[in-house]
């Protein structure tokens, strides 16, 4: 089945025959072994094509203690190449992928297409059920995937669906969340975040928000969960515009809540106003655990519904690059679209190898406070996104911004110290690395903003000092030659 | 064969006065296989010889690191951690 997909499964089989997938067949343990794996993939393939050195994706079918059929995976998208398939990409030059998807997304944000109902009986994720007292987390294998985690954490790849009470508006989100017992979970929820602000709206009328979790669905779903999509704005319905098909949905079985038909597992309940549940800690994908342990919202699970042979699907996230790289291409295309939108046309990479903590900004035309102004127009109306990428970097356009060595260039050369570092009080994220822990917990951390570009003022071919590169410093007939000779060189 | 149990080092630092005072707390615990989560009455010590009948507990200390020797703890009472929240417990 070509582009695009509906079921990861498919997905999966299709990386599997292209070398992109192993499938491992030897027993394996759901407590820390499968999660040490999947770190070791990605710590080793750091985000690059199984074809330039990544590492796949793995499937694993014998969990110590559980039956045949129950299975997991993991580093579904931890390479270049798996996140250009699954966006359909053709492109031969999978490094160009991270700017040529920017725009597939910003086509599917401005152009969403609403899900398609399926009937329940047509829905794979409905083959069993479970509900009521029957309801057992630990039919599953959540992984325990870092030593020291508060729990295991279940969900890590997963989008959880609420609804806003005052409109229709159904927010996917992409929120942790670990096991207390066999019916309840305990999930971090910002109030910063969608999932943040719908909650408080239940709890100030008292009321419990249903909730539906949606696991082992398909990638682009995933990743539009796990990105900054406008407050307001259903992820099912950008699901529909990047995939350019609506995506079919399915009705809850205790709620009225809609998740991707093909999901594998579909936890359902409610989040009671006011209960809290000791959560965390646990190693996020900045690289470290740096969200401490607190009082967080709890989810109390009133069924359960899964297909049969059920992909438990993880990410066991920690230093960078895990499955970052889609979410980095979303936010990136985001963040060129309100750029853009604000008069400031621009290429932007989310610097995955920073832990994406970074945004990179390109600008073809400098103007004064240019660092400032992009700052400021990125906090405001992505703010989301900003209490996590907390870090800008501006730089001129001659910058290849999808070059880490590159970008360490530019902060090295082109960064005054001191009219180049603007620092800023904003409102940060429980995972920000660098904030104290009052910090942490109040969400409240100093950012800053890197100015690499030329002072206005300098003119260009006096006071900005010419780049001395292959491809800049010597004349076209030299290059021409030296290309033409090189294999002659021996070289 | 006992079962053993997994806290945080925050949790019983929190009640040190009546653990040295060998009181029963209320706190919760983790299986150490399963990390099931449940709500108990306890007496816990940190020293195993004291707690003869007890069954072992691992301590993680604030990085998550299980500290090298376990302690004991013996369990009066088990409830389900969202009966105790109900009931207005920490957990």
């Amino acid at each position: 089945m070509p582009f695009p997909y509906v079921d990861e499964r498919v997905f999966m089989e299709e990386c599997e025959k292209e070398g992109m997938l192993v499938t491992v067949k030897k027993e394996v343990d759901w407590n820390l072994e499968v999660g040490a794996i999947a770190r070791r993939l990605a710590e080793l393939g750091i985000g690059r094509a199984v074809r330039e050195g990544g590492r796949p994706a793995v499937l694993f079918e014998n969990i110590r203690g559980f039956p045949k059929g129950f299975r997991m995976a993991a580093q579904i998208l931890g390479g270049i190449d798996r996140v250009a398939k699954v966006f359909g990409y053709k492109g031969e030059d999978l490094n160009k992928a991270k700017s040529d998807l920017q725009q597939v997304i910003r086509d599917g944000l401005n152009n969403p297409i609403k899900p398609i109902r399926v009937d329940r009986k047509d829905a794979p994720c409905k083959q069993n059920k479970m509900e009521g007292d029957d309801v057992n987390l630990y039919k599953f294998p959540a992984p325990m995937l870092h030593d020291g985690d508060g729990g295991r954490y279940m969900v890590t790849r997963a989008v959880v669906a609420t609804r806003d009470p005052d409109s229709d508006w159904v927010n996917w989100g992409t929120y942790r969340a670990m096991l207390i017992d066999k019916k309840t979970l305990s999930g971090l929820i910002v109030p910063g975040q969608h999932i943040g602000k719908i909650y408080r709206k239940y709890e100030e009328r008292n009321e419990p928000m249903p909730f539906a979790i949606a696991i082992g669905i398909d990638s682009i779903s995933f990743l539009a969960g796990a990105t900054g999509v406008p407050y307001g704005v259903s992820e099912a319905d950008v699901v529909g515009g990047m995939r350019k098909k609506p995506l079919p949905v399915v009705k809850c079985e205790t709620n009225d809540l809609e998740i991707p038909a093909y999901s594998e597992i579909v936890i359902e309940g409610i989040v009671p106003p006011g209960l809290r549940a000791w959560e965390g800690p646990y190693g996020e994908y900045t690289g470290y655990r740096a969200s401490p342990r607190d009082r967080r919202p709890v989810y109390i699970v009133k069924a359960i519904t899964y297909r049969n042979d059920p992909i438990l699907t993880f990410v066991s996230t920690g230093v960078p690059v895990d499955e970052t790289l889609g979410n980095a291409i979303i936010n990136s295309a985001m963040a060129a679209e309100v750029l853009e939108r604000a008069g400031i046309p621009a290429r932007v990479w989310e610097q995955v190898d920073s832990g994406a903590c970074m945004f990179v900004i390109a600008v073809k035309r400098p103007t004064p406070n240019i660092a400032t102004m992009i700052k400021n127009t990125l906090t405001s109306q992505m703010g989301l996104i900003t209490n996590y990428t907390f870090k800008f970097l501006i730089v001129n356009d001659d910058v290849d911004i999808y070059d880490s060595n590159k970008v360490l260039w530019a902060i090295g050369t082109r960064v005054h110290p001191r009219r180049g570092i603007i620092i800023s009080d904003e409102v940060c994220g429980p995972l920000t690395p660098y904030a104290s822990l009052d910090e942490r917990l109040k969400m409240n951390a100093p950012h800053v903003t890197f100015d690499a570009t030329w002072p206005l003022d300098w003119h260009p071919s006096i006071a900005v000092p010419p780049v001395a590169s292959f491809k800049s410093i010597y004349p076209q007939e030299i290059q021409d030659k030296v290309l033409e000779n090189w294999k002659e060189y021996g070289l | 064969m006992s079962r053993e149990w997994e806290t945080f080092e925050e949790i019983v630092l929190d009640r040190q006065a009546e653990i040295e005072a060998n009181q029963v707390i209320e706190t919760y615990v983790m299986d150490h296989e399963t990390y099931e989560r449940i709500y108990v009455k306890a007496i816990i010590s940190k020293d195993p010889t004291k707690l003869p009948d007890g069954e072992k507990l691992w301590v993680r200390d604030f990085s998550g690191k299980l500290e090298p020797e376990c302690w004991a703890i013996k369990i009066v009472e088990k409830q389900s951690p969202i009966s105790a929240a109900l009931l207005g417990e920490d957990f």
